[in-house]
């Protein structure tokens, strides 16, 4: 497939063309699946041959420009004037003054922000007799014509590609091949918006007139009802910013607003201190800057605060991603945003500082200290009873003495998880401390029905141990939740893989027991969501409205939680067999055609419940992420086509539907369906993020990207990751934030202002720490990787210790040399990526060095 | 064998009575009992097992269910309790909640 099938390219030809530059385009475009339309004003006549200008060949076209009404330019993905004398023959008019064909069509162009123009050299006489199309943009041409374009009002920019919105504009002819570069890209990346789902575009299509007047209204996404609200105080005639295409239209309503914007620069006009940003829905937001902006480097948790104010010029050039945060003003024009905090993601123009190979290993490293200072201390023994769910934000305690199951255990995944990147045994320590104090106070065995279960967890107010039974959580009152008991197993599992530890097991297969006997539907597939404590069955009427029902959670959240974890260290057959029926229940029951999201409740029939709580008919964001990853780590484990299909579609389906595109980010739960009328799924509570629904698309499009070699998705993933080290990590007290608000502002109220709580405590955060460095380094940037693990006398059976970090292609990596308490160790099995341990009385350090292959 | 229970509720002490054995099947006659006493707000819940010859999973699951539900500082003490049921209780880690007892007589003493 090629990355612009099916779309269509329009070129201006008369005499006088430039042979070379007009053969690049034919061959170029079509290289990329484009189809080249020659049109040209046809006199009447079926064809006309044309010359070109170096060497008189001819070439003859049969496409009629005057036959190209709004339709069939809407039909078009961009228009180009090519350089030589195309456009001045093109402007000739019988009348003079008045518009000739050629212009008129152009000008309908400049009205379609969904048709790109692209213009190259001389092509920008074509424009002067419709100047207002470019009143105010950034433009490139030709020397000669610098005074032409700055007459016509255009802001004359000295590179030799420039983009403004939907134009493209270029220095000569010779630049032929930057600039259909630019067109291709820029048209890939807005079919990929449009095939992925969208209305075709963000401004909904009202029936055009056939000739469409010149625009004299904003256009985009805030066009509509807020522009014309509120005593609209608009100038009559807009800014020329403002009047073109895809670029910004400033205002909102006359009055301030902050707000961010995360982009690539496109253009910086030092003098007037205008950056032009183009954002990734493929609009251009200019900023200014002004004497109070400041600029910095995004850093990593632990980095000192690095300036950048005082390098903006040097830093200010076309290519780079940026986020600046700043003030909308009222007043229209180019420049009504002022910006006052720019985030560079790097020193370099194409350094992104959280591609570096160890920066994910330094965050865990951080977030590891900061649990251990704020339950256990800095030094210290590490103590469980000391250990409590709800930490303030600055990680000290509150008066609230519950230590839930699910935290520790997070926390237990968390630890284990920086030991293997780090191999700092006081992580270790932590681990195999909460791991013990799991067993001793959170674990119920039980004889009769050789199962084991967790308890939600236990206060220990007063010194008093008071048992909590059933989940303490509103949505599951009074029930024992399959989502407790799977995050039960999350820590205990990764404290498995590094240390083998046959207890541990036990509890985690008697566990699974449980999961077999009294939540599993054996008829219908899947699991159920909730079973009454008493009889532990999932048709209890006391479940009320959890009764006989099935949800994401307890279907799909195995995976990620525990189950692939789990077959990694054990390569226990049983465990992929159990991960291939969750995800084939996935793949068959939570796609629907009403909705681009799944349906996340179900009966036990499963058909779909759309009535449940607060899920109602609404989609969270992440989990439809967290399918797309999930399902590409299967791939690796037993691979089937309606995996990678499902996941390919889910990618190419989400940034629109729940990304910001124009701040970065995603979003937390929005409604399922698009009522009439509207363009924006609504959001359910509010459009705040998430730090754990950044993860799931950081790493859903890493391993996108990695095993389908679409540069679509790397971006995204550059994006997610972007957005998330900017803006979630708490450089002042440690740990990262639960939810910033839309622009990144950390919003620090009520339960969200916590670093403790049931699923933040260093689950997620480290999660992506863990998975992000593997995916980054081993599968993107093909680089080594060690990891450590210690794994006791007894663990393992056959002493056979795994060590692949995640679920990998086969073949893709190897195990290169491995060391045994730091000596070189030779009994390990480089293809299979397992060690066999030495028979030892005592705890072995063994050092997995691993290398693409 | 069955199970018999019998509640009697007195200054917000609920102290039921068991014989026989309690098991999947005969929980849910405990549970009702317990969800009284529950109702009741009962600071203590006494129960008389010693006739009590089997306890399964799902008779402490009803304890644990009950001490959860009753208000926080309320106790739960079982009294005369025999041998295999002290350690069907221990596995479940419900021994670090439950007050043991051997008689009557001595719970009586205490209170």
């Amino acid at each position: 497939m090629n990355r612009l099938d099916g779309a269509t390219v329009a070129i201006l030809i008369e005499s006088d063309f430039v042979e070379p530059e007009v053969h690049y385009y034919q061959r170029r475009f079509a290289e990329e699946g484009a189809r080249t339309r020659f049109v040209t004003r046809l006199w009447g006549q079926p064809s006309l041959t044309f010359h070109g200008h170096e060497f008189r060949e001819p070439l003859t076209v049969d496409g009629d420009l005057e036959a190209l009404d709004a339709e069939g330019l809407r039909e078009l993905d961009a228009l180009i004037v090519p350089s030589g004398m195309v456009s001045d023959r093109l402007r000739y008019s019988e009348n003079a003054g008045e518009l000739s064909p050629a212009v008129r069509l152009l000008r309908d162009a400049f009205a379609l922000p969904d048709v790109l123009k692209g213009i190259v050299c001389h092509g920008m006489w074509l424009v002067s007799p419709i100047a207002e199309v470019v009143r105010g943009r950034r433009v490139t041409c030709h020397n000669n014509l610098v005074s032409d374009v700055r007459n016509m009002g255009a802001v004359y920019t000295d590179q030799d590609v420039v983009v403004d919105g939907d134009l493209v504009t270029a220095r000569t002819a010779d630049h032929c091949h930057a600039f259909a570069r630019m067109m291709i890209e820029l048209i890939a990346a807005r079919r990929g918006r449009r095939t992925a789902g969208a209305p075709r575009r963000v401004v909904p299509r009202r029936a055009a007139p056939r000739h469409l007047p010149v625009r004299h209204e904003p256009v985009g996404k805030e066009s509509g009802t807020e522009n014309r609200g509120e005593g609209d105080r608009r100038p009559a005639v807009p800014s020329p910013r403002a009047a073109s295409g895809d670029t910004e239209p400033a205002l909102r309503g006359g009055y301030t607003y902050s707000d961010l914007v995360a982009g690539v620069i496109t253009g910086y006009d030092a003098e007037q201190g205008l950056v032009d940003l183009r954002t990734a829905e493929g609009r251009t937001v200019t900023a200014r800057l002004t004497s109070t902006t400041s600029a910095e480097f995004l850093r990593n948790l632990g980095d000192p605060y690095l300036d950048a104010s005082g390098h903006l010029r040097e830093l200010l050039t076309p290519g780079r991603r940026l986020f600046a945060h700043g003030i909308f003003y009222p007043d229209g024009g180019p420049a009504s945003f002022d910006a006052k905090r720019l985030v560079f993601v790097g020193r370099r123009p194409d350094e992104h500082v959280f591609e570096q190979p160890d920066w994910w290993v330094r965050q865990i490293r951080e977030l590891g200290r900061f649990y251990r200072r704020a339950q256990f201390g800095d030094e210290g023994p590490v103590d469980f009873a000391d250990y409590r769910t709800v930490l303030r934000l600055g990680g000290d305690k509150a008066d609230h003495h519950v230590q839930e199951t699910d935290t520790i255990s997070r926390l237990v995944y968390g630890m284990s998880s920086a030991y293997m990147l780090t191999g700092d045994e006081d992580f270790l320590e932590v681990a195999e401390r909460g791991t013990a104090y799991l067993r001793e106070h959170m674990r119920f065995v039980d004889p009769d029905e050789d199962v084991v279960y967790w308890y939600h967890g236990v206060d220990v107010r007063d010194g008093v141990e008071h048992k909590l039974f059933t989940s303490e959580f509103g949505d599951d009152y009074d029930a024992i939740p399959m989502y407790e008991q799977i995050y039960a197993l999350a820590g205990p599992t990764q404290f498995f893989r590094v240390t083998g530890d046959p207890e541990v097991a036990a509890d985690i297969d008697g566990t699974l027991r449980l999961f077999r006997k009294f939540f599993r539907d054996p008829d219908r597939g899947g699991y159920y969501s909730h079973i009454d404590p008493i009889l532990l069955s999932p048709h209890h009427e006391s479940l009320g409205p959890n009764r006989s029902r099935k949800n994401w959670n307890s279907v799909g959240d195995h995976a990620p939680a525990y189950l692939i974890n789990l077959f990694l260290g054990t390569g226990d057959e049983r465990h992929a067999d159990m991960l291939e029926e969750t995800f084939d229940l996935i793949v068959r029951h939570m796609p629907r055609e009403d909705s681009p999201f799944v349906q996340e409740r179900f009966h036990g029939d499963w058909s779909p419940d759309r009535t449940w709580d607060w899920q109602q008919d609404r989609a969270v964001v992440g989990h439809n992420l967290k399918i797309s990853w999930n399902l590409m780590r299967m791939m690796s484990i037993r691979p089937k086509d309606r995996y990678r299909e499902l996941a390919e579609r889910i990618g190419h389906r989400m940034p629109e539907l729940g990304a910001d595109l124009r701040r970065g980010g995603w979003y937390d739960v929005v409604e399922r369906s698009l009522e009439p009328g509207r363009r924006v799924h609504r959001f359910v509570w509010h459009d705040r993020k998430a730090w754990w629904q950044q993860e799931q698309a950081i790493l859903a499009y890493q391993i996108l990207a990695a095993l389908t070699g679409q540069e679509e998705f790397r971006g995204r993933a550059r994006e997610a990751a972007a957005f998330y080290n900017a803006f979630f990590l708490d450089h002042d007290e440690g740990g990262v934030y639960f939810n910033v608000l839309a622009d990144g502002t950390p919003y620090l109220v009520g339960t969200e202002r916590l670093k403790g709580s049931h699923s933040m405590s260093m689950c997620h955060a480290a999660e992506l720490c863990f998975l992000a460095t593997v995916y980054q380094r081993l599968l993107l940037d093909r680089e080594p990787l060690s990891l450590w693990f210690r794994p006791c006398p007894d663990g393992f059976p056959d002493r056979v210790l795994r060590v692949a970090p995640d679920a990998l292609p086969p073949g893709m990596v190897r195990l290169d040399w491995v060391e045994v308490d730091g000596r070189p160790y030779s009994a390990f099995d480089p293809e299979g990526l397992t060690v066999k341990l030495p028979d030892s009385e005592r705890p072995v350090t063994v050092r997995a060095h691993l290398a693409p292959r | 064998m069955t199970l018999d229970a019998k509640m009697h509720i007195d200054e917000g002490t609920a102290t039921i009575r068991l014989s026989g054995e309690l098991d999947g099947r005969s929980a849910p006659r405990l549970n009702l009992l317990i969800s009284d006493a529950v109702a009741a707000q009962v600071r203590r819940l006494v129960l008389l097992v010693s006739d009590v010859t089997y306890m399964s999973s799902a008779g402490i699951r009803c304890l644990l269910f009950a001490h959860q539900k009753l208000p926080r500082g309320a106790e739960i003490v079982l009294v005369g309790t025999r041998q295999e049921v002290a350690e069907t209780i221990r596995m479940t880690g419900f021994d670090r909640t439950v007050v043991m007892q051997e008689s009557v007589e001595r719970e009586s003493a205490e209170a």
